[in-house]
């Protein structure tokens, strides 16, 4: 029997879910940002929103903090350097399997 | 993936002009500064020399005041009006690329003006003119660009408009009305006027579409 070749390695499967990745990918690019901003932005329900938070909460990669401003309460997420090196670790294997998957598809073209 | 980081960054920068607060502030900034540069012309043919102090410095303030506090106080707006309705966004820190994307801009916008100088020694709009057209055109074109702002980029075509008309009829204004140009007093009363009332428009369309809502987490 012929050895398989090795596969590719797998993904990060808390970060491979399209909500998740969009959360990554919103606080990612910003400091911080609150509970509703990523409401608005996601187009999440809020128990949704809510559940996959606590999901990036639990892998270590969101940090969830409440606080006030004036009179309101905020809840602040952001990306810990955790989440930050897994969600760069997963852009770049996304990156290298999108590049080959390219490659393979032109070598068979022509 | 480079794609939805893009996506991000754009929305993330788009959040802050989405509610028309930016705008606002903006146009009432040069609706005071041209009313002041009006006072202090006024006052001159007047001979107040008190006024025109006012006048004079109080535009250089307003200017100079409002550029420097102008994130603050924007931010302070925001802290009450889209915070509580849309939630709140602390941006990054420039990365190292943008900070040396920002540094070419200046460079190429100072190239362009020294060049209209070498080039053009005595253009027929004067060169503070000129100059101020032409930065105020690339500001609000980055901002257009960068926010992905249809406002912004109509703020640009209206400045890029005006310039032109100034160029091709300056020498057909009389003295009077070309001191009423000094430091582009038209073209700050007329962007004034439309980033005002485009600024308070798409407040009131925001509020509309986002009323206050109860605390979730």
């Amino acid at each position: 029997m012929r050895a398989q070749p090795p596969g590719p390695a797998p993904v990060d499967p808390i970060i491979h879910a399209p909500a998740r990745l969009t959360i990554m990918a919103t606080l990612a690019v910003v400091q911080e940002a609150d509970f509703r901003y990523l409401l608005h932005v996601t187009e999440l329900t809020k128990g949704n929103l809510s559940a996959h938070l606590s999901k990036l909460e639990e892998a270590g990669y969101v940090e969830i903090e409440k606080t006030f401003r004036g009179k309101y309460p905020l809840t602040i997420c952001r990306l810990t350097e955790k989440g930050r090196q897994a969600f760069e670790a997963y852009r770049r294997h996304m990156m290298t399997f999108l590049q080959n998957v390219q490659t393979s598809s032109s070598e068979e073209q022509s | 993936m480079t794609d939805l980081l893009h996506q991000a960054r754009r929305r993330a920068l788009r959040y802050w002009v989405e509610d028309g607060i930016p705008d606002l502030y903006t146009g009432i900034l040069f609706l005071l500064f041209t009313g002041l540069r009006f006072l202090a012309q006024w006052a001159e043919r007047q001979q107040q020399a008190t006024w025109m102090a006012v006048g004079f410095f109080g535009s250089l303030a307003v200017i100079l005041l409002g550029t420097l506090l102008g994130r603050f106080i924007i931010d302070a707006i925001k802290q009450r009006v889209t915070y509580p309705r849309t939630g709140y966004v602390a941006y990054a820190a420039p990365s190292k690329k943008e900070r040396r994307k920002q540094m070419a801009f200046t460079l190429l916008l100072g190239l362009l003006l020294t060049g209209i100088v070498l080039v053009h020694p005595q253009p027929l709009l004067p060169f503070r003119l000129w100059a101020l057209h032409l930065i105020l055109f690339f500001v609000a074109l980055t901002i257009a660009w960068q926010m992905g702002s249809p406002r912004f980029l109509f703020y640009s075509l209206v400045i890029l408009f005006l310039a032109t008309g100034y160029h091709l009829t300056w020498e057909r204004w009389s003295p009077s009305t070309q001191r009423l140009m000094t430091y582009g007093e038209i073209t700050f009363l007329v962007l004034g006027v439309l980033m005002t009332l485009g600024g308070a428009f798409t407040l009131v369309r925001y509020l509309k579409q986002h009323p206050l809502a109860e605390e979730v987490s």
